[in-house]
């Protein structure tokens, strides 16, 4: 066990864990932070993503000691209210079905947006790629993504 | 006083009392299956189990038992009981499922897709019990007819002096009158909020993570867990070594309970590495030579042996069979199909002595808390049970194996401890929608129209494999459905549309050979067969051709395919369009869906409904099935068990029929005709018949 020093949604927490923790489950056991989900634990669904410097990333599989003093966005954190642009378009949209995946989804798709705002169909397809969703919302997520992109909410 | 701590007793008492408010009870019948029997009130008779109260402050509650597990249903029922008493939507409350199942007057179980089909009559009916008495009361309150008083807007007026109450004002006094037997109901040109696509009462918290699902549970001092089973399903425990597993900082302790081994640990990381460092020797079980091919031998083994005749015979099919001209035969095999829910199976329990607390994202509450009560030897009073939201259910969530293993764990610990299953988990001890193989038989005559059809399902489980193969939507002169059903002793059950997802495959893809064969357009040729058995799944066939323009010019490997089916009350025709890659890849470009749903309550959830059975549809298609090897699940992960993703999604496009007919079932009906309609758009493509499910690519590679 060894004490972290994280900084996540702005704040600074530790944990005191083992090092090869995934970082998954310091925040949902460790922290309270249970809108990062775990689903599949290899890092093929997604549904565990969170920022790290506003890089997506698997939180499956990065261990607590990986993050170091890089700034951790969860789902809790991406905006203060709730009303991050995508959040509303995701509710125009009327997008969830089940909503396990969508924390993930919207992280993903926050990432995609700072990366590159005008993402072409196929950018967006390769880049949500591996954010699974069974329910099969896939449609509306590609309609939500390109709302915001085009400055509609 | 809150709602979601009322019991059905409770609400007896409250009925009458000052304060309480108007209380109105209602019963919402239980049917099983497609075209099922009709509502039979379960034991107890036509007692309430559900209710409506109107506190005084304006606020009306809707309690009633069905789950919430993405499908929107929830939202759709508030709509009906607000639209037929006139209120405010934003004032309509929905309340917890109750916690006690054994003290509710109907099994608490969710599935079918019934919430709306059976909610409609009930709901309305008790909604305007609710209005004409606060009609009524509002009438008496200043001495005037009933007639002159109208509800609107959350309040009674009366028009000719223009006074008005709001309908919490009244409730205390609408109390104490008796509802109408047989109100009437509302109709359908008078609805402002049925049929308008409303915003989903569940989606704000689902996206800032605020949404607590089963597995989002804390408690103080809770635990984690984790259990070992036997991989193969009739396998067991011949002995373990935990000596490593208990060294894994966190583990607190490791124990055998009845059917695995459970690590207990601080935190679900430390269960999950103490459970990978037992060592076990598992005892492969009765059926470690099980495999998928020997499940395929036997079925077709039998593909020429009479089975048991299921539903009705018409005619003489072997007779009828014999003397055709022409005869066409295949036979379709379908895998075991996990439901794979994205929120992995899980429930948390506490064990005080004799009483116990259960917290499971479920589709039965009352099957959960027997079971519950039976592991831990308790009056099914005893148990108190969350039925928390689900990540997804598509019917894996009707089996309270979560809540077995987590009171089987708890009763070894000290406080509240979460069992968590992980994705290998939940994929090795699935309740599987059943493998099947399917031989499909016709005569047709000179002219190419079938005058014998027989469709013999080997399978297991009943209606659970033969679901909708003895009621195609045809009408054939001499027809016989019979089925072989062999328990081999892995578990399974309802998979979204059941039956459906398997029979629509081979009844919609052999209809398609018969009508190459006749070399009729498909089309037409389902059209004659249908014409007198389904005029409305008709409609909805004839327009999705003309919507998708069935028959255009494609390009190379590229091809369309049609099917049609009708279940659980839902009708739909689809056309998907494809194109196949040299390489065999399939690319299903788009599908045309044209669905009779009758009412549609709320329009938008209806067709992400069906978006959504058409994307868990096209996974069972190309993507993944569950094989059998040794005796167990060869399918682990997403790694060997893709699902569909983003890029590979077609673009949907869903059209209503537009109808006044009671609501149908909406969350099973689109899963089976995606399946035969883009095997069949790959034979116009390739001129390659898919008979096995996923579709093999290296069938349609460019040798």
């Amino acid at each position: 066990m060894a004490v972290f020093d994280l900084r996540i949604n702005g704040e600074q927490m530790s944990v005191d864990v083992p090092p090869d923790m995934p970082l998954l489950w310091a925040l949902r056991d460790h922290l309270n932070l249970t809108g990062t989900k775990f689903s599949c634990g290899i890092a093929f669904c997604g549904s565990c993503t969170v920022l790290v410097d506003g890089e997506p990333i698997r939180s499956c599989i990065a261990t607590v000691e990986s993050i170091g003093d890089r700034e951790v966005t969860t789902i809790e954190g991406l905006s203060p209210n709730g009303d991050h642009p995508l959040q509303r378009a995701w509710l125009a949209e009327q997008t969830v079905q089940c909503g396990y995946c969508h924390p993930g989804q919207i992280l993903q798709a926050a990432a995609l947006l700072e990366e590159n705002p005008h993402p072409s169909d196929e950018d967006i397809d390769d880049y949500m790629a591996g954010n699974l969703c069974r329910c099969g919302t896939y449609q509306r997520i590609r309609k939500a993504i390109r709302r915001v992109e085009e400055g509609r909410i | 006083m809150s709602t979601k701590d009322l019991s059905r007793r409770d609400f007896m008492k409250t009925t009458g009392v000052a304060g309480a408010g108007l209380v109105v009870g209602f019963h919402i019948p239980w049917i099983q299956g497609c075209g099922g029997p009709p509502p039979v009130p379960m034991e107890g008779g036509a007692q309430p189990n559900a209710y409506i109260r109107i506190d005084p402050a304006g606020f009306i509650h809707i309690v009633y038992d069905d789950h919430e597990m993405g499908q929107g249903s929830s939202t759709g029922f508030l709509m009906m009981a607000c639209d037929e008493l006139e209120a405010d939507w934003s004032k309509i409350v929905m309340e917890e499922v109750p916690t006690d199942p054994s003290n509710w007057h109907q099994s608490i179980s969710t599935g079918g897709s019934t919430t709306i089909r059976l909610g409609w009559v009930p709901v309305r009916t008790a909604a305007a019990q609710a209005r004409e008495v606060l009609r009524e009361a509002a009438a008496r309150r200043w001495e005037v007819a009933v007639d002159e008083c109208v509800a609107k807007e959350h309040k009674i007026t009366h028009e000719p002096s223009g006074r008005s109450a709001d309908y919490g004002e009244l409730a205390d006094e609408a109390a104490l009158l008796s509802v109408p037997e047989n109100p009437e109901l509302k109709s359908h040109e008078d609805f402002w909020l049925i049929g308008r696509s409303t915003d989903r009462l569940d989606l704000p918290d689902k996206v800032t993570g605020k949404t607590q699902f089963g597995m989002d549970l804390r408690l103080p001092g809770m635990v984690y867990a984790s259990v070992s089973r036997p991989p193969a399903f009739q396998g067991g425990i011949r002995s373990f070594d935990d000596t490593a597993a208990r060294q894994v900082p966190g583990v607190l302790d490791v124990f055998e309970v009845e059917g695995g081994i459970a690590v207990v640990a601080s935190d679900t990381w430390a269960a999950f590495k103490g459970r990978q460092a037992l060592v076990v020797d598992w005892d492969p079980g009765p059926n470690a030579d099980q495999s998928s091919d020997t499940l395929k031998a036997r079925g077709v083994a039998l593909e020429n042996e009479p089975g048991d005749v299921v539903g009705d015979e018409v005619g003489n099919f072997a007779r009828a069979f014999a003397g055709a001209p022409r005869k066409v035969e295949a036979a379709y095999d379908t895998h075991f199909l996990d439901h794979v829910p994205m929120e992995p199976m899980n429930a948390t329990a506490w064990v005080q002595g004799d009483r116990v607390e259960v917290w499971c994202p479920t589709q039965g509450a009352t099957s959960g808390q027997r079971m519950a009560a039976r592991v831990a030897g308790v009056d099914r009073e005893n148990v108190i049970f969350h039925s928390m939201l689900s990540g997804g259910g598509f019917g894996r969530r009707l089996n309270s194996d979560d809540t077995e293993f987590a009171v089987k764990v708890a009763m070894n610990v000290d406080g509240p401890v979460q069992v968590v299953w992980t994705r290998e988990d939940t994929f090795a001890h699935g309740f599987y929608r059943p493998y099947t193989h399917q031989t499909m038989k016709a005569g047709l005559d000179a002219e190419g129209w079938p005058v014998a059809w027989l469709h013999r399902v080997y399978g297991m489980g009943g209606g659970t494999s033969t679901g909708g193969a003895n009621n195609p939507p045809y009408e054939f002169p001499n027809f016989r459905c019979d089925a072989h059903m062999e328990d081999w002793g892995i578990p399974i059950g309802p998979w979204r549309s059941v039956g459906n997802t398997h029979t629509c495959f081979a009844v919609e893809s052999f209809m398609d050979e018969c009508a190459h064969a006749a070399g009729i357009n498909p089309v037409t040729y389902r059209r004659r067969l249908m014409e007198p058995k389904d005029p409305r799944l008709l409609t909805c066939l004839l327009r999705a051709a003309e919507l998708a323009e069935y028959g255009k010019e494609m390009g190379d490997r590229q091809g369309q395919g049609v099917a049609a089916w009708a279940c659980f009350g839902g009708y739909g025709a689809m056309v998907a369009d494809v194109t196949v890659a040299d390489d065999g890849a399939v690319s299903v470009d788009k599908i045309v869906a044209v669905v009779d749903h009758g009412t549609i309550v709320n329009p938008e959830a209806v067709r992400s409904q069906i978006e959504g059975g058409i994307v868990l549809s096209l996974t069972a298609t190309l993507k993944a099935e569950v094989h059998i090897a040794n005796g167990a699940a060869v399918e682990s992960n997403f790694h060997d068990h893709p699902i569909l993703s983003m890029g590979e999604m077609p673009l949907v496009e869903v059209h209503f029929v537009e109808s006044t007919e009671r609501p149908g079932g909406v969350g099973e009906p689109p899963v089976p005709p995606p399946v035969p309609a883009v095997c069949n758009a790959i034979f116009a493509a390739t001129g390659v018949r898919i008979r096995e499910l996923p579709v093999d690519e290296e069938l349609l590679r460019v040798t």
